[in-house]
C-alpha cells in the first residue's frame, strides 16, 4: 500500500513538472499518470527494461508491433503525444491541429528550432517527407491510417496543412502514434528501407545498436531540444519472452524495469521490498468473437455459416447472460484485470461511464434458450490459446455456459493458427482480443463494421455502420461520446463479440528507478526517468 | 583411402541437399500464415496482400525452394523478415554461443560424473553407490526449465551470488562470461552427467573384474594406483564415446536452458524463428543444424578410418 501511495505522490510531482514546462495546465492526477518513486533523478546511470517480445522493424513507416511502440516513445517523437489522461497533447507539434473547411483542412504547426539526433533541422519540409513516405511506401503499415489524407503541403518552414476528402477525427489520434514520427530526411536519403538499421528521429534517446532476438541499445540524444530533462546516459532493452525469467530477472538486479509482468508473478515482485509494482488498465479489451457470416473467408461476401449462435441473435444474449464477469476475473485472473461488457476501456475519454454491464442472469438465460426452439444442449466450439491461463478461462466459460444450456467444446490452437482460422472463418467461436487504440474507432469499427478489414464475425449491421460513420466525421467531442455510447449498446444488444474484460499492464521496477512515465497506452516513456538521487 | 573419403563425402552431400527439401517443404508445412504473424495488429487484407507480394508467398513451393536455393548456395540465406538482418549473419553470431554452452556443460558433466561413476564402482553396494545411482536418476528426470529457475532464485535472486540471465562474449570479459554461463552449464551438465556417472560405474566395474587388474593388484600395485592409472584410465575411453554422442542431445537441450537464462544461442534462435514463422530463418537455423549433424559425422568417419583400416576396406565391392 505504502508503495502503492510512492508512485501515486510522484505521480504528482511528474505532473506538475509536465505541466510548469509544457504548457500545459492541468494538474489533475485523476486520470493516473503515474511515474516511479518520487524523489528526485540524478544524472546519469544506465538503465535496463525488459521486454517481453523482440521488436519488429525500427521504422516508423513499416513497424507493426505493440512493444516497437515502446521503444519507439524513447527514440521516435511524434507530432501529438498523450498526456497521463490520454488526451492527445502536442509533441513536436507546437499546438493541437486547426481543423478548418468542413474538417477537410488540417494545419499543423511545428515547434521551431528542433533538431533530428543527427543534427539536422527538423522543418515542414522533413515532416512532409515523413507524412509521404507513412502514406505512400510500398508495404507502409500506416498507408490505411493516413488513408483520408489526400495531399500533404508546405505552408512556411514551420507548418504544414493536410488536405482531407472529407472530416476525419480519428486522424489526430493517428499523428499521435507512429504515423506521426517524423524521421530524419538525410538518414532516409542514405538508409531508404534500411532506415530500421540505425533509425534516426527526434528523441530522447538516439540508437546505438541492435542484436536481434537479444537487445537493442540507445543512448542520451545530444541534440535533444528539452535535454535538460533527460537524465540516463544509456537506456537498454533486453529481451526476455518468457514470463518466469522476466520477474526473475527483476528480483534479482539484473533489470532494472519489466514490462508486462504475467499475472502469476505478481504476488513475488509485490512481496519484495526492494520492488515497487504499477499497474494500468489497457485500452483494449479481451472477448469472445462469433462467427455469424464469415463463411467464406474474411473479404468476401458475407453468408450466415448456420450454427445456433449464428442465427439466433437471443442465444448470443443468452450465452452473455451466462457468463459472470466478476467471477471470471476472480477465479481466472486473481482479481487483476477490470470485467467489462463493450469495447472501450474505462481509461479511454470516450468510455460511457453510465454503463452498466448486465450481471450474470442464469433464469433469463435458459428462458432465452427455450424460446429458441433450438435443442439443449446447444452446441458451440470455441478456439482459444493455448496457454495455461487462457485454458482456465475457457473452461470457465464452459462451465458458466453449461449451466444455461450450452454445450462449449474448447478448441486449443496455436496463436499463428487461430488467427489463420479466424481468418478464413473455419472457426464457431474465438476468445481474442485487441490492445487498443486511443480514438474509439479503432476499437471498434475494423472489428464489427460492415467494411472492417478485421470483421472475422463477419457481421453486417446498417444502423451501427451508420453510427460508426457518422462517429468518424464528427469532431464534436460531447457528440462523438454520444454515438460511440449507442454503439456500444447496438453492440451489447447484438453480441456479434461477447465482450469480456479489459486487462491491465503490470510494470515492475526497481524502488531506486524514478521518474518513469507510464500511461494506459502501455508504453515507458523514460525521457525523464533516472536512478534516485537517495540511494 | 582417397576413394573412400570422395565416397562418404558424395554421400553426404546428397543428405544435405534432401535435408534442405524436408526443411523447406516441413517450414511450409507448418500451420499459421506468416503474412499473418508479420502484420501483427494490422491485418488489413492489403497489408497481408502487400507482405505476400513482398516475400513472394504466393509463388508455388518449388519456385520459392528453387530461388532459396540458389541463393543458399552462395551463402545468401535472405533476410530474417521481423528485423530485416541477414539470416547468415545472426546464425554465425550465434553459434559460437551455444557451442561454449555446450562445452562448458560437458566439462560440469565429467566433473560431476567421472569421480562419482568411480566411487559408485569402487565401492560397490555401498550407500555412496545408491546414492549416486539416485542423484543420477533424479539428475536425468528433473526438467530443465524447473531446475534452470531454481537455481535463477536461489544464485540471483536470494544469495545475488551470480547474474540471471545474459550473455558477455569470452573475449570481451572472461569472468564476467562464465559467471553467466555458470548456472546455464550447471543445468544442461547435470542430465549428462548422469548418463556419464553410469557409464562410467560400468566400464570400471567391467575393468575392475578383468586380468589385467588383477595382474596390476599381484605385482603389489597400491590400490590407488590401481583404480586411478589402470581401471578408471581404461574406462574413460568408453566415456569420452558416450559424451561425443550428448552432443547433439546438449544442442537440443539448449533451446529450452537458453531460453530460460535470455542467452541469444542458437537454441532461442531456432524458437524465435518458429514462433515468427519466419520461413528464412526456420530454413537457415534448421538447415545448418542438418548440415552440422552431417558434417560431424563425415569427420567421425573419416577419423575412425584413419584409426581403424578395417573400416575403410568393409564395404567396398568385390
Amino acid at each position: 500500500m505504502s508503495r502503492m501511495l510512492k508512485w501515486a505522490t510522484g505521480a504528482v510531482v511528474a505532473v506538475l513538472v509536465a505541466s510548469a514546462c509544457g504548457g500545459d495546465s492541468t494538474t489533475d492526477t485523476g486520470g493516473g499518470g503515474e511515474t516511479a518513486n518520487q524523489g528526485a533523478a540524478k544524472a546519469g546511470g544506465s538503465l535496463t527494461v525488459a521486454l517481453a517480445e523482440d521488436p519488429d522493424l525500427l521504422d516508423p513507416t513499416l513497424a507493426r508491433t505493440f512493444v516497437g511502440r515502446i521503444v519507439f516513445a524513447n527514440l521516435c517523437e511524434k507530432l501529438y503525444d498523450v498526456n497521463e489522461k490520454l488526451e492527445i497533447v502536442p509533441q513536436l507539434a507546437a499546438s493541437l491541429p486547426k481543423i478548418t473547411n468542413g474538417g477537410k483542412t488540417v494545419t499543423i504547426d511545428i515547434r521551431p528550432g528542433l533538431k533530428f539526433n543527427d543534427g539536422t533541422t527538423l522543418d515542414a519540409k522533413a515532416v512532409k517527407t515523413s507524412l509521404d513516405r507513412h502514406r505512400t511506401l510500398e508495404a507502409s503499415s500506416r498507408a490505411s491510417e493516413l488513408e483520408p489524407v489526400k495531399s500533404v503541403r508546405v505552408v512556411d518552414s514551420d507548418t504544414v496543412r493536410l488536405s482531407l476528402d472529407g472530416a476525419y477525427a480519428p486522424l489526430t489520434a493517428q499523428l499521435a502514434d507512429r504515423s506521426g514520427m517524423v524521421m530524419s530526411p538525410a538518414q532516409l536519403d542514405e538508409l531508404g528501407d534500411k532506415f530500421s538499421d540505425d533509425p534516426v528521429c527526434v528523441g530522447p534517446f538516439e540508437f546505438v545498436r541492435r542484436a536481434e532476438g537479444d537487445r537493442i541499445e540507445l543512448k542520451k540524444a545530444s541534440n535533444y531540444y528539452d535535454a535538460g530533462k533527460v537524465k540516463l546516459d544509456r537506456l537498454t532493452f533486453r529481451i526476455i519472452e518468457e514470463g518466469s525469467a522476466r520477474s526473475a530477472n527483476l528480483r534479482s538486479g539484473d533489470v532494472n524495469v519489466a514490462e508486462r509482468l504475467d499475472p502469476t508473478d505478481l504476488a513475488a515482485v509485490r512481496a519484495d521490498s526492494n520492488l515497487q509494482l504499477v499497474d494500468r488498465t489497457s485500452l483494449g479489451y479481451q472477448g469472445i468473437t462469433v462467427n455469424i457470416g464469415n463463411k467464406n473467408g474474411l473479404g468476401e461476401d458475407f453468408e450466415n455459416v448456420g450454427t445456433p449462435l449464428a442465427e439466433e441473435k437471443a442465444l448470443r444474449q443468452a450465452f452473455s447472460l451466462a457468463l459472470d464477469r466478476e467471477a471470471i476475473n476472480k477465479v481466472v485472473f486473481q482479481g487483476n484485470y477490470v470485467p467489462g461488457c463493450g469495447p472501450l476501456s474505462p481509461v479511454s475519454p470516450y468510455y460511457d461511464k453510465s454503463l452498466k454491464c448486465p450481471a450474470r442472469d442464469l433464469a433469463k438465460a435458459k428462458q432465452l434458450v427455450q424460446q429458441s426452439g433450438v435443442p439443449t444442449p446447444v452446441p458451440v466450439r470455441m478456439m482459444v490459446n493455448t496457454d495455461a491461463t487462457t485454458l482456465r478461462l475457457g473452461q470457465t466459460i464452459q462451465a458458466m455456459a453449461k449451466e444455461a444450456g450450452f454445450n462449449v467444446r474448447l478448441q486449443p490452437t496455436e496463436f499463428t493458427t487461430a488467427l489463420d482460422r479466424g481468418d478464413a472463418g473455419d472457426y464457431d467461436t474465438f476468445q481474442v482480443g485487441w490492445s487498443g487504440r486511443i480514438d474509439p474507432d479503432g476499437n471498434i469499427q475494423q472489428f464489427v463494421g460492415t467494411t472492417g478489414s478485421q470483421n472475422i464475425a463477419g457481421y453486417s449491421n446498417d444502423a451501427l455502420d451508420k453510427l460508426l460513420e457518422e462517429g468518424r466525421s464528427e469532431l464534436d467531442r460531447a457528440k462523438r461520446i454520444q454515438i460511440y455510447q449507442q454503439a456500444t449498446q447496438t453492440l451489447l444488444d447484438e453480441s456479434p463479440l461477447i465482450y469480456l474484460y479489459h486487462d491491465k499492464y503490470f510494470t515492475g521496477a526497481g524502488n531506486d528507478v524514478v521518474g518513469l512515465q507510464f500511461f494506459g497506452d502501455g508504453l515507458l516513456r523514460f525521457k525523464e526517468a533516472g536512478f534516485s538521487a537517495e540511494s | 583411402m582417397r576413394a573412400f573419403l570422395l565416397r562418404k563425402t558424395g554421400a553426404a552431400l546428397i543428405v544435405v541437399f534432401l535435408a534442405s527439401i524436408v526443411v523447406f517443404a516441413g517450414t511450409r508445412a507448418l500451420p499459421g500464415d506468416p503474412a499473418l504473424v508479420l502484420a501483427g495488429e494490422d491485418r488489413t487484407p492489403q497489408a497481408l496482400e502487400e507482405i505476400r507480394a513482398k516475400y513472394r508467398l504466393n509463388d508455388p513451393v518449388p519456385v520459392q525452394y528453387a530461388s532459396w536455393l540458389t541463393h543458399a548456395l552462395t551463402g545468401d540465406f535472405g533476410e530474417s523478415r521481423r528485423a530485416g538482418i541477414a539470416v547468415g549473419t545472426t546464425i554465425l553470431d550465434r553459434i559460437p554461443i551455444t557451442l561454449e554452452l555446450a562445452f562448458l556443460s560437458i566439462i560440469v558433466a565429467l566433473i560431476l560424473g567421472i569421480p562419482a561413476g568411480v566411487i559408485a564402482a569402487v565401492k560397490r553396494g555401498s550407500a555412496a553407490d545408491y546414492a549416486s545411482g539416485t542423484l543420477a536418476l533424479v539428475g536425468l528426470s528433473i526438467p530443465h526449465f524447473w531446475l534452470g529457475l531454481l537455481l535463477i532464485l536461489v544464485f540471483a535472486v536470494k544469495l545475488r551470488l551470480l547474474p540471471a540471465s545474459g550473455y558477455v562474449p569470452f573475449f570481451e570479459d572472461p569472468v564476467e562470461n562464465l559467471r553467466r554461463m555458470a548456472m546455464p552449464a550447471l543445468v544442461l551438465g547435470t542430465g549428462v552427467s548422469a548418463i556419464v556417472m553410469r557409464q562410467m560405474r560400468s566400464a570400471m566395474l567391467d575393468s575392475l573384474g578383468a586380468d589385467y587388474v588383477r595382474t596390476a593388484r599381484a605385482k603389489g600395485l597400491a590400490e590407488r594406483q590401481v583404480i586411478i592409472g589402470h581401471a578408471m584410465r581404461n574406462s574413460l575411453l568408453t566415456v569420452v564415446t558416450v559424451v561425443g554422442l550428448q552432443l547433439g542431445g546438449l544442442i537440443s537441450g539448449a533451446v529450452i536452458t537458453e531460453q530460460i537464462f535470455v542467452i541469444p544461442g542458437f537454441g532461442r534462435l531456432t524458437i524465435e524463428a518458429v514462433n515468427q514463422r519466419d520461413y528464412a530463418l526456420i530454413q537457415g537455423v534448421v538447415f545448418v543444424a542438418a548440415a552440422g549433424y552431417v558434417i560431424i559425422n563425415l569427420l567421425v568417419d573419416a577419423l575412425y578410418s584413419v584409426l581403424n583400416p578395417r573400416i575403410r576396406v568393409s564395404g567396398q565391392p568385390g
